[in-house]
């Protein structure tokens, strides 16, 4: 009788032969998996989000306040900037979700750096405290990350905090996947005269 | 009667599903190298960007300036151009202050090194220097 079919042992062996192969192609396929995963993660908006912050950041407008409490004319004037070592804000002419004038944080929330955003003039808000502004809208600049200080620099010396003051530089540094990573934004401080003039004005008043 | 596939067919059925996953695996290599390259690039810019900011708040009194930022070594070559004695917009003068400023254009050059690459950026940059002391006014 002629013979149809496999025999068991030829079977067998197929589906060893086939198991295996199975089993390297899905491992190195996971591994692959994994890689494309961690990549797509950090880096697809990255450049966007680092370009945006930087026009923002390189437009802080030289916001002139005053203090409620009138001591003397040069404590009284000062230029509206709050920068610590977890969080930023500032007046920037060219804010990204705003067309005029905008004021603009950036803050540690969680392992991620985040953006947000508020409007200064408005029918509801009283612009004289900007703390009290709500901001309503922002992204997400970059997660994932630890170790994060915020540092800046005026007339080249190193600032942990500063306050009532325009840096000209702010450095962002934190560590992301155990690498150290540093971001620089430059502050070109526009009108940047405009507390001298307010302050000479009152004095000659 | 014959029941069931020959070899023939069996192996011809596993050499188009060997092909179809191995063309599937090269392009997803080929889209991790894409990735990994694009996120090279991205590092190279930032760092560029940000090297151009720290640069342009120095004095520039250096002719070369090196060092490693973002896993990246870099050297900056400062070339002066031009310099000259001219007028700049300010409140801190009545009268104007023509000549009280020495304006320089300064050539940089921007090299950054990776282990496999190497990237190269050139750009323009203005340092002004006041050479005549602002007379105070109220002393007068």
């Amino acid at each position: 009788m002629k013979k149809n079919g496999f025999t068991l042992i030829e079977l067998l062996v197929t589906i060893i032969l086939f198991s295996l192969l199975l089993a390297t192609s899905l491992y190195s396929f996971r591994f692959l998996s994994i890689n494309i995963r961690n990549i797509n993660n950090t880096n697809p908006t990255k450049v966007i989000n680092y370009a945006l912050l930087r026009g923002a950041i390189s437009s802080v407008y030289a916001y002139v306040q005053s203090s409620n409490i009138i001591k003397s004319v040069d404590e009284s004037f000062y230029y509206y900037f709050v920068g610590e070592s977890n969080k930023c804000r500032f007046i920037t002419i060219s804010p990204i979700f705003f067309d005029e004038i905008a004021i603009g944080e950036i803050r540690l929330v969680d392992n991620k750096l985040i953006y947000r955003e508020g409007k200064i003039f408005d029918k509801e808000i009283d612009y004289s405290n900007l703390d009290t502004i709500i901001l309503n809208k922002g992204f997400t600049i970059i997660d994932n990350i630890s170790d994060i200080k915020i540092l800046y620099y005026l007339n080249n010396k190193e600032y942990l905090n500063i306050n009532k003051d325009i840096p000209n530089l702010i450095k962002i540094k934190f560590k992301q996947r155990k690498k150290e990573r540093e971001y620089l934004f430059h502050i070109k401080s526009y009108n940047r005269d405009q507390l001298d003039m307010i302050k000479t004005q009152f004095k000659e008043f | 009667m014959k029941k069931g596939f020959t070899v023939i067919e069996i192996l011809i059925s596993m050499m188009i599903l060997f092909i179809a996953i191995g063309f599937v695996n090269i392009s997803i290599k080929a889209f991790n190298n894409y990735q990994r390259k694009s996120t090279v690039y991205q590092n190279f810019y930032i760092t560029a960007l940000s090297l151009k900011d720290w640069i342009s708040t120095e004095k520039l009194d250096k002719k070369v300036y090196t060092g490693k930022m973002n896993g990246l070594l870099y050297k900056i070559k400062v070339k002066k151009i031009i310099s000259k004695n001219n007028y700049r917009y300010s409140f801190d003068t009545v009268g104007g202050n023509d000549g009280d400023f020495l304006i320089t254009l300064n050539q940089i050059n921007l090299q950054l090194k990776d282990k496999n690459r190497e990237k190269s950026y050139t750009f323009f940059l203005t340092t002004q220097k006041r050479v005549v002391p602002l007379i105070d006014l109220e002393s007068i």
